[in-house]
């Protein structure tokens, strides 16, 4: 039996993460193909049944008939042989939307996003989106995250102010966000101030809960005595020691609550918005073209990672006392 | 080198993103009066966001396009999902909204509002469509038929059967969402044999499930499903309003000689692109099965017409008869008087 917490060499650890990450990739492969082979198949039965009814139109005798339904026959002719057309075309060439192949995906999604679209080709999703989509999250973000630093360092230093907000936190944090996106509609409206609102007012609740819980129980009480010893005022001491204290813990909050963030955005995007990442992704929903849409949860997924990364990078960097 | 890297992507990003106001296009002055049009990806409505690509409107706030500069007002375009839209006409965050004659009856008693310009009407958009297993509309009625409840679907859905001499309480109507339902047939659900959905749906839906064909559509009721741009009662009184749907009207028609000009395939391709993943030959039927009032002329006939205060009394009964709305008042013509939803075509070039 595998005893629990054996450690495994690191070339095993390397190619089981690459393994899994082939399979993945090997069963989408998979999958998109046999879908792809049964789109040219449909296409194909339904060229057999168009070739069928105009040969049966074909047999039937047309001299006998009067002008009007003469008419009638040729434009049905006419339209069986634009559909043989078309059908002979999509049998060789037809794929699948809903699970694109990797060609398409490429083809029909990244160089669509990638290339300028519209009218006057001056339109590039994937620039106008991200920015969209990135200046709504840092601004809110950010707001969200001043907010909570206030209270949270100040619920953790007086008792007063935390037996004050403890209360209101404790119950707004177990709102889910999304479910509170009606009311922000109505009051903020559905400007950019809205995505800031929702998204500061959002992760506001969790974000302060957990800067107060590290502001109470990270920083030992010597310093804190210590510090008053030395002569600090109070004020010294929140800076100087609380918050120093606690920056890593509020690097790790902030990063973990990006993800919460996001949801929200997509799904207010998704609804209100004419840029930005869910926007774009309802749009192709409702059409059911799955290429951009599986480009873009890609790009998101990626992002998040590379965001989680910098997260990391920089609390290492200003804390390096603090460890992994 | 690492943050010099950051920096650059910040910037390329910042720079793609700002780069969006067309050169035509000027700023609008302090004074000049702003105010706000709401739509969702249709055939008919995706004309404004093709004017908007060709400059006629800057659908930016602050920004002003060549109609708007022409009647001095500004423009602001709201892109949202069908639903998103009503909502914002609904709360006061449009001042004008592109939607269907029976939903606009059915908001009017939470906000008043004047329908001033007919967009198209639908001819084909909305479909009953089934599988082979489904004969006709007696067999129909051992299935469940899938469409999205209290929408012009169902009315299609229950104006179809009448007509055909059937009773509505003899089927059975269940709610799922055009998209859902649509894909689900597409897969070759078995549960799903019967499904009433719009555009793009009816036509994607024909294309890839070889099993489907159309039992009947809304050719049966022409005239009786209409697109338009209905303005909120309270945001007509503001001043400038009567510049502001002259020059969607404008824009409108003007989009409209485009469709017939010698870029017509071009526009046509890219109202396609604004609104399905259909292509050209599809979007030509679809322009078809969506007829448009390309003129002013027509959208008057048909606001002028009498068959029309038949249908909206048909489409108030329907709407009673299955509590979607209660009470509303509609009335005809700028002397109307006080009533939840008017039609007035005397705002039409």
């Amino acid at each position: 039996m595998l005893m629990v917490r054996k450690p495994i060499p690191k070339a095993l650890q390397f190619s089981l993460g690459i393994a899994s990450i082939l399979l993945l990739v090997g069963g989408y492969t998979v999958f998109s193909h046999g879908r792809a082979v049964r789109q040219k198949e449909v296409a194909a039965q339904q060229l057999d049944n168009v070739r069928n009814l105009l040969s049966e139109l074909l047999a039937t005798p047309a001299n006998e008939l009067d002008p009007a339904s003469l008419a009638k026959r040729q434009s049905k002719i006419n339209d069986y042989e634009a559909q043989i057309t078309r059908f002979e075309q999509e049998s060789q060439t037809a794929f699948d939307r809903t699970v694109p192949t990797w060609s398409s995906l490429y083809h029909d999604g990244l160089l669509r996003v990638l290339s300028p679209q519209g009218l006057k080709k001056d339109q590039y999703w994937l620039a106008e989106d991200a920015w969209a989509t990135f200046i709504r999250l840092i601004s809110g973000l950010g707001v969200g995250v001043a907010l909570s630093l206030i209270i949270g360092i100040l619920m953790g230093a007086y008792a007063s102010i935390e037996s004050f907000f403890l209360p209101p936190l404790s119950f707004l944090a177990k709102i889910p966000p999304t479910a509170m996106m009606a009311i922000f509609f109505i009051l903020v409206g559905t400007s950019f101030q809205m995505y800031v609102t929702m998204i500061a007012f959002g992760v506001l609740p969790t974000l302060a809960q957990s800067i107060y819980q590290s502001a109470k129980k990270d920083v030992p009480e010597n310093l804190i005595f210590k510090a008053y010893t030395l002569g600090a005022s109070s004020l010294e001491l929140i800076w100087n020691v609380i918050y120093k204290q606690i920056l890593p813990r509020l690097i790790d909050a902030v990063r973990l609550q990006i993800g919460p963030a996001m949801v929200m955005l997509v799904a207010a995007e998704w609804m209100v918005s004419s840029a930005g990442f869910g926007y774009r992704l309802r749009l192709f929903y409702q059409r059911t073209d799955m290429t951009v849409i599986f480009v873009y949860v890609l790009i998101l997924g990626l992002a998040g990672l590379v965001a989680d990364y910098l997260l990391t990078l920089l609390r290492r960097k200003l804390c390096p006392w603090f460890g992994d | 080198m690492r943050k010099t890297c950051l920096l650059a992507l910040v910037a390329c990003l910042a720079i793609a993103g700002c780069n969006t106001s067309k050169e035509t296009s000027i700023a609008a002055s302090a004074d000049t009066p702003s105010f706000s049009l709401a739509w969702s990806e249709y055939p008919s409505w995706s004309v404004f966001g093709i004017a908007d690509e060709l400059g006629l409107i800057d659908g930016d706030a602050g920004a002003m396009g060549q109609l708007e500069q022409k009647h001095n007002v500004d423009i602001v375009l709201k892109e949202a999902g069908y639903d998103s839209c009503l909502n914002m006409f609904a709360s006061k965050e449009c001042d004008a909204v592109c939607m269907t004659n029976m939903d606009a009856l059915i908001i009017s008693p939470s906000r008043s509002a004047v329908a001033v310009l007919p967009t198209s009407t639908s001819n084909g958009a909305d479909a009953c469509l089934v599988t082979k297993n489904i004969a006709d509309l007696e067999a129909l009625k051992s299935h469940k038929v899938y469409g999205l409840k209290g929408s012009v679907s169902e009315y299609c859905f229950v104006r179809g059967i009448e007509k055909a001499g059937f009773q509505e309480a003899d089927f059975e109507f269940t709610n799922l969402g055009p998209d859902v339902a649509a894909t689900n047939m597409q897969q070759g659900s078995e549960e799903h044999q019967a499904i009433v959905v719009w555009n793009p749906f009816v036509l994607q839906t024909l294309r890839s499930a070889p099993n489907a064909r159309v039992l009947f559509d809304s050719t049966e009721i022409p005239g009786e499903i209409v697109d338009m741009v209905v303005m909120g009662a309270d945001s007509l009184e503001k001043p400038g309003a009567q510049e502001f749907i002259a020059a969607v009207c404008d824009a409108f028609y003007a989009v409209n000689q485009e469709l017939e000009g010698d870029n017509s395939d071009q526009v046509l391709a890219a109202l396609g692109t604004k609104f399905s993943n259909l292509e050209l030959a599809d979007m030509k039927t679809v322009i078809q099965q969506t007829q448009f009032y390309k003129t002013a002329a027509e959208g008057k006939a048909l606001l002028n017409s009498d068959e029309f205060k038949t249908t909206m009394d048909t489409v108030k009964e329907f709407c009673e008869s299955h509590d979607l709305v209660k009470g509303a008042t509609i009335g005809f013509g700028s002397d109307a008087g006080e009533v939840n939803l008017k039609f007035d075509s005397s705002y039409l070039p």
